[in-house]
């Protein structure tokens, strides 16, 4: 239809993606229920087509037009995060009760566009830092009807999280290092295929542990240092079966050319999604006091991320 | 009437109220709530009741901000469809197809035949129809600043060095390059000579029409006749604009392969494999265009068309490709490409003595 339709129903195509997944997550006896207007996606995507053609174009004719043209655009980060995050949340239902965001442009500065500068300049130390941030700013912002969120993390466990990942990356590359070394010196005269492959896989290795170590454990402190109202949330993610997700997903989406990419998308989400507990009573459900309820999920935000979703 | 059953949520708090849902054959919607003698009657053109998606609860807003869940869609479906029978909205006509293309396998796998065919076609036919479009747009002096971009990029890079050819020998190039230019009528286009470094033997010709040559290429050619037949198919490349038309191709594609795409935000780039091959098959088609070029300029000018196979066997001997399949690489196979020069030849061979 997307395809018929030269993009144009992408945007729907969006919404009915988004609702199937918010209808089959349940807290307790109700499911989620997605609202957001198809129209608005499609001025989003268009506006950011816009924007990526003339990023292309940019770079097509000189590097340095093409960092004017970001840097031009720098200002309008913000606002799209602030206006991302608004979209989505007010669109996120729960017993006829919207999700609300009321984060402001400059906090949204400070975390977005100027940290990265920070981090930057610091040689990345202060990215964790920046983590812990924007993190506490999302939650603290976030609301659902007249309940505030509230974020109780420190950013001690995401500095953890991080030196773990560099010192795992520093010793894996010293690992490749030697490796690749010692199949050198064996045939000096031509490259061997290992001093090939061995960056290659050195990189890969790389950037999916890291990638899902990052996400497993911050997905799970920041939800479980998250309140809503009287009510708490538990979020525990095991690194080794969300690395085999992630593996098994890589895999056999590479072998059915994307066709598999759905099936992925849900088995990661149900998995996460099944390890979601909520304490207390969420919306004035009662529940037995003390026992813990096991449930669906809550919003997008416990799968998908924090990531962008922009809909102006 | 039946009613169906759902709960209501007044839109100010959370709390849930088991209630029954009727819309009724005069095109109304009827709450009941159970327990209380409290029923809201709203007209079914403003309760806002939202497409059905595989078999999840649906929530109808009602114009106060309230809202019905309602679990049974087969009830809720029979019961509106009575009401608006006459006639169905084409709106409701659509949703249902939606429906039920999204929720059966064979809905899918209609769409993904199509979504199959529609892609081959683009790819076949319709890329290479907007790349003409947008090459023929193109002012000639964009293509230069492109050119000249990609040189500079090589540049920086350290993949190509200033030549250290003989200034003779270059001469003698230059000058076979300018009568070609002449005898074949392209006019904007030039060569220059790099030491070539990470590209070893190699010619390319670039947007905008400069030719490069590498020394390494110059020094592996046994025969001059030789580095004219890679010249000259060089400039089958810019007659033809070849360089800007893929360009123009491969991005019209990435464009639909995104579409295509879509909300995929995990698949990697592995989804753009079918894209890369056929990314490549127009580069080969390219090729031969060009080879065909270099055929007859080389007929014409009474030089063996079998030089540009012998120099390009050596170039897949020393680059190690040889036997590498067709179908993962920008060229033909050198194989492939001597036959066709072998079979011009004798095609050359064959005019000749019949002009005599």
């Amino acid at each position: 239809m997307t395809l018929l339709t030269l993009g144009i129903y992408s945007a729907w195509a969006k919404v009915r993606a988004r609702r199937y997944l918010y209808g089959h997550i349940w807290l307790g006896d109700t499911a989620f229920d997605y609202t957001a207007n198809p129209v608005a996606i499609l001025r989003g995507r268009i506006l950011v087509a816009i924007v990526a053609t003339i990023l292309w174009f940019a770079n097509l004719f000189s590097l340095w037009y093409y960092y004017a043209a970001l840097a031009v655009m720098m200002p309008l980060v913000p606002w799209v995060v602030v206006r991302a995050r608004t979209f989505q949340l007010r669109n996120s239902r729960y017993r006829g009760i919207a999700f609300d965001f009321q984060g402001k442009y400059w906090d949204a500065a400070v975390w977005y566009p100027l940290t990265w500068i920070a981090s930057f300049v610091t040689l990345g130390l202060a990215w964790p830092f920046r983590i812990f941030g924007r993190d506490r700013y999302l939650v603290d912002e976030s609301r659902f009807g007249n309940k505030p969120f509230r974020f109780n993390g420190e950013p001690g466990p995401y500095y953890g999280v991080y030196v773990t990942v560099w010192v795992a990356g520093v010793f894996l590359f010293f690992l490749t290092c030697i490796a690749a070394v010692s199949t050198l010196s064996t045939e000096p005269s031509e490259p061997s295929p290992a001093a090939i492959y061995l960056p290659l896989a050195f990189v890969f290795a790389a950037s999916l542990l890291s990638v899902v170590y990052i996400r497993t454990r911050l997905l799970s402190y920041r939800w479980s240092n998250t309140q809503l109202g009287d009510s708490d949330f538990i979020l525990q993610l095991s690194f080794g079966t969300m690395l085999w997700l992630y593996l098994s997903n890589a895999v056999a989406i590479v072998c059915t050319f994307g066709l598999f990419a759905p099936f992925a998308r849900i088995r990661v989400l149900r998995y996460v999604v099944d390890q979601f507990l909520v304490m207390q009573a969420v919306g004035e459900v009662t529940v037995e006091a003390g026992e813990p309820q096991r449930l669906g999920a809550t919003g997008a935000e416990a799968a998908g991320e924090f990531g962008l979703e922009i809909g102006i | 009437m039946t009613a169906v059953p759902c709960r209501f949520f007044d839109g100010r708090t959370s709390a849930p109220r088991e209630a029954t849902l009727t819309i009724t054959p005069d095109r109304s919607v009827v709450v009941a709530i159970v327990g209380i003698e409290s029923r809201r009657v709203h007209d079914l053109t403003d309760v806002r009741i939202p497409s059905r998606i595989a078999d999840t609860p649906r929530h109808l807003l009602l114009p106060d901000g309230a809202v019905c869940e309602v679990r049974d869609n087969d009830s809720l479906d029979t019961m509106r469809a009575r009401a608006e029978r006459d006639p169905l909205p084409a709106g409701r006509r659509f949703e249902r197809l939606l429906h039920a293309l999204d929720s059966t396998w064979r809905g899918a796998a209609a769409a993904l035949a199509t979504t199959a065919a529609l892609l081959y076609s683009f790819t076949q036919w319709g890329a290479p129809m907007v790349a003409g479009v947008v090459v023929a747009a193109t002012p000639p002096e964009v293509e230069a600043v492109i050119g000249a971009n990609v040189l500079t990029l090589f540049d920086q890079f350290n993949i190509i060095e200033p030549s250290e050819l003989d200034p003779n020998r270059r001469n003698e190039l230059l000058a076979a390059f300018t009568e070609m230019k002449e005898d074949t009528g392209v006019a904007d286009t030039e060569l220059r000579f790099y030491s070539g470094r990470r590209l070893g033997a190699n010619a390319f010709a670039l947007p905008g029409g400069t030719v490069v040559v590498t020394d390494e290429l110059v020094e592996l050619a046994e025969h001059d006749e030789e580095i004219i037949a890679v010249l000259a198919h060089e400039l089958g490349h810019v007659e033809g604009r070849h360089v800007m038309r893929r360009l123009a191709q491969t991005s019209s594609m990435l464009v639909v392969w995104t579409a295509f795409t879509g909300d995929v935000s995990v698949a990697g780039l592995s989804i753009f494999a079918p894209d890369r091959l056929l990314a490549q098959s127009y580069s080969r088609n390219f090729e031969r265009d060009a080879d065909r070029f270099a055929f007859d300029y080389l007929g014409q000018a009474g030089i063996p068309p079998t030089r540009l196979g012998d120099i390009l066997r050596r170039l897949e001997r020393m680059s190690g490709t040889a036997g590498m399949p067709v179908w993962s690489s920008s060229h033909p196979g050198a194989e492939e490409r001597s036959r066709n020069a072998e079979e011009a030849e004798a095609q050359a061979r064959d005019s000749a003595e019949g002009d005599e």
